[in-house]
């Protein structure tokens, strides 16, 4: 028993080692953003001499931080609501009702899942952006995240309806309580911990994507962090030290949630990989 | 909606809603419920992809007023183009490292974490940390290290291949990407594994620890075999995450350099967007989209097998 107490302790021990090199990115992130040029240049390993935040004030400027971090949580608030409401209204929809349209729908929007987003990138920039002239509008950014994040969010919505006792649904109707009430009073509190799991997975794509709203969204007043943070390093000029800073500020706010909520992030995250 | 039978019974008694009254509700309910998302998602994907198999047969560059009908010109031309062919075989040996390096560093994690010790939830969630951030943020995070950090470590330790920077040279700058994507996808494939680990029926480890296996035994003669659905989910996922990589690819390398790291999502890119050639890089997201088709449903097939032979 103490031979296997003591594996477990060095198992313990290696693991441990290993993570921290893992993490040694991070550490790398946060030591360097708040040194000059000069001192990076010199021992990027070293923490830095002083604690100086004159890269977190040019990153700030440069990125129009405080815009940008609006910019991403508007387009991704809005998405996760939007997504949320339509696709559990259709996850109920289809899993109560066995019509073959519904059907026939499902069975599409579970093919559609296969296409990378590669194969609707030029089209979409051509119709919304081109055609219509929806560049720059962060709602235009949000609706085509709400229309890629449907077919996934219905899945993972009528899966879990179906496993909730249609007696409860046949009870409401009798105490007088329509399809409509039945959803939004009885079913849609009982959808809780979906409801989590998709939108940690809709929040997290939409607020890290960079592809589709660097496409959407060019102009300096609508870039989003991921877009923003772009500006350090160009083909004319590359400035590392307040690109560190604006690296760490754009990782906080990320970071503090999945602190949080970490066991619901990782489910959420994790739940991609049922796709197909 | 399925019936219990006795409420079938008040429903009849009642004559609650039948015939016309009742094809109008469904139609108001599928109105409501089911029409929204609908017309979101046709607006977004189907239109799109209808409308982008016809760019594809067209020499359309965004800015010309005359588009010209080209027929298959655009399929013709980029799979005789060396630098799309390129950018393919490139994809291909990065895909093929990164997923056996992740797969491999992600199932040995997951069997360490699983193996009793302490700390597992602390592990869990260092290890997955890379996959809430940005691919985008994490390529620029590694720029500066493979740029700085490394060449100075070089420096340091005298060790001559390291004082240069890794992502001047074309085939280190592959690696670089490789390491980086094994690194991020590692911690994710490992909680996948992590699930189909704490899966295994406990009595069946028991039963082979009572009889004298070892460690190694345990995990060759009774765990692989038990996880083979989710070795196969594991193997074809990050498969075809590698096929669609792309943030990782502009903010680490740029596709330097010489374009020498323009992996098949950033040349579509390139091809539509840098050049303006809308046409061939429509046709180029074709033959990914063909692709990831293609593993999806080899996924399909082998996840189902691995769970009827488990």
């Amino acid at each position: 028993m103490r031979a296997e107490r003591n594996r477990k302790s060095i198992t313990f021990a290696i693991t441990l080692v290993v993570l921290i090199l893992f993490m040694v990115p991070f550490y790398m992130l946060v030591v360097n953003s708040f040194k000059p040029t000069a001192e990076f240049l010199k021992n990027p390993f070293a923490l830095p001499q002083s604690f100086n935040v004159d890269n977190f004030i040019t990153a700030i400027d440069r990125m129009n931080f405080g815009k940008s971090l609006f910019n991403t949580a508007a387009i991704t608030v809005t998405a996760v609501v939007v997504n949320m409401i339509v696709s559990a209204m259709t996850g109920y929809l289809f899993a109560r009702r066995k019509w073959k349209i519904n059907k026939i729908i499902f069975m599409a929007f579970l093919a559609s899942m296969v296409a990378p987003f590669q194969v609707y990138m030029i089209p979409l920039v051509r119709i919304y952006a081109g055609v219509l002239g929806f560049s720059n509008n962060l709602m235009m950014v949000a609706y085509i995240a709400v229309g890629l994040n449907i077919p996934f969010a219905v899945f993972l919505y009528s899966g879990f309806v179906e496993g909730i006792p249609s007696e409860l649904d046949e009870a409401a109707l009798i105490d007088g309580c329509g399809f409509t009430r039945t959803f939004f009073h009885i079913i849609m509190p009982l959808l809780k911990p979906i409801i989590i799991t998709v939108t940690v997975f809709v929040a997290m794509g939409v607020w890290n994507d960079f592809l589709m709203s660097s496409l959407f969204l060019t102009k300096v007043d609508t870039k989003t962090l991921a877009i923003s943070i772009k500006t350090f390093l160009t083909n004319h000029s590359a400035e590392y030290a307040p690109m560190m800073a604006g690296l760490l500020l754009s990782v906080l706010p990320v970071l503090i949630f999945y602190l949080i909520g970490q066991k619901y992030i990782i489910e959420g995250v994790i739940a991609g990989s049922v796709k197909g | 909606m399925r019936l219990s039978p006795s409420f079938y019974k008040y429903y009849k008694e009642r004559g609650i809603m039948h015939g016309r009254k009742r094809a109008i509700t469904n139609a108001l309910e599928f109105s409501l419920f089911g029409l929204p998302s609908f017309l979101i998602w046709f607006s977004v994907v189907i239109i799109p992809f209808i409308y982008g198999f016809w760019i594809t047969f067209t020499d359309w560059n965004g800015l010309a007023l005359h588009i010209n009908f080209i027929g298959l010109e655009n399929y013709r031309h980029i799979l005789t183009d060396s630098a799309f062919l390129g950018a393919f075989v490139k994809t291909v040996i990065y895909a093929l490292f990164t997923v056996i390096l992740s797969n491999l560093v992600g199932f040995i994690l997951a069997l360490v974490v699983t193996s009793g010790i302490k700390g597992q939830n602390l592990f869990r969630t260092g290890f997955f940390t890379p996959n809430i951030i940005g691919g985008i943020i994490l390529g620029y995070i590694w720029n500066f290290i493979f740029s700085f950090g490394l060449t100075k470590f070089g420096e340091f330790t005298g060790i001559s291949w390291m004082q240069t920077s890794w992502l001047t040279n074309p085939t280190r700058a592959l690696m670089a990407l490789i390491i980086v994507s094994a690194w991020q996808m590692s911690g994710y494939l490992m909680v996948i594994y992590i699930a189909g680990l704490t899966a295994v029926p406990s009595d069946l480890l028991e039963a082979a620890r009572v009889d004298g296996a070892t460690t190694w035994q345990t995990v060759t003669k009774i765990k692989i075999p038990m996880i083979r659905g989710t070795i196969a989910i594991c193997v074809f996922l990050s498969i075809s995450r590698c096929f669609m990589s792309f943030d990782t690819n502009l903010s680490l390398t740029a596709g330097g350099p010489y374009k020498s790291t323009e992996l098949i999502a950033y040349k579509i890119y390139q091809t539509a967007f840098t050049s303006m050639n809308f046409g061939e890089g429509q046709a180029q997201a074709i033959v990914l989209f063909v692709i990831v088709a293609i593993i999806s449903l080899l996924q399909v097939y082998f996840t189902r097998k691995g769970r009827v032979d488990a």
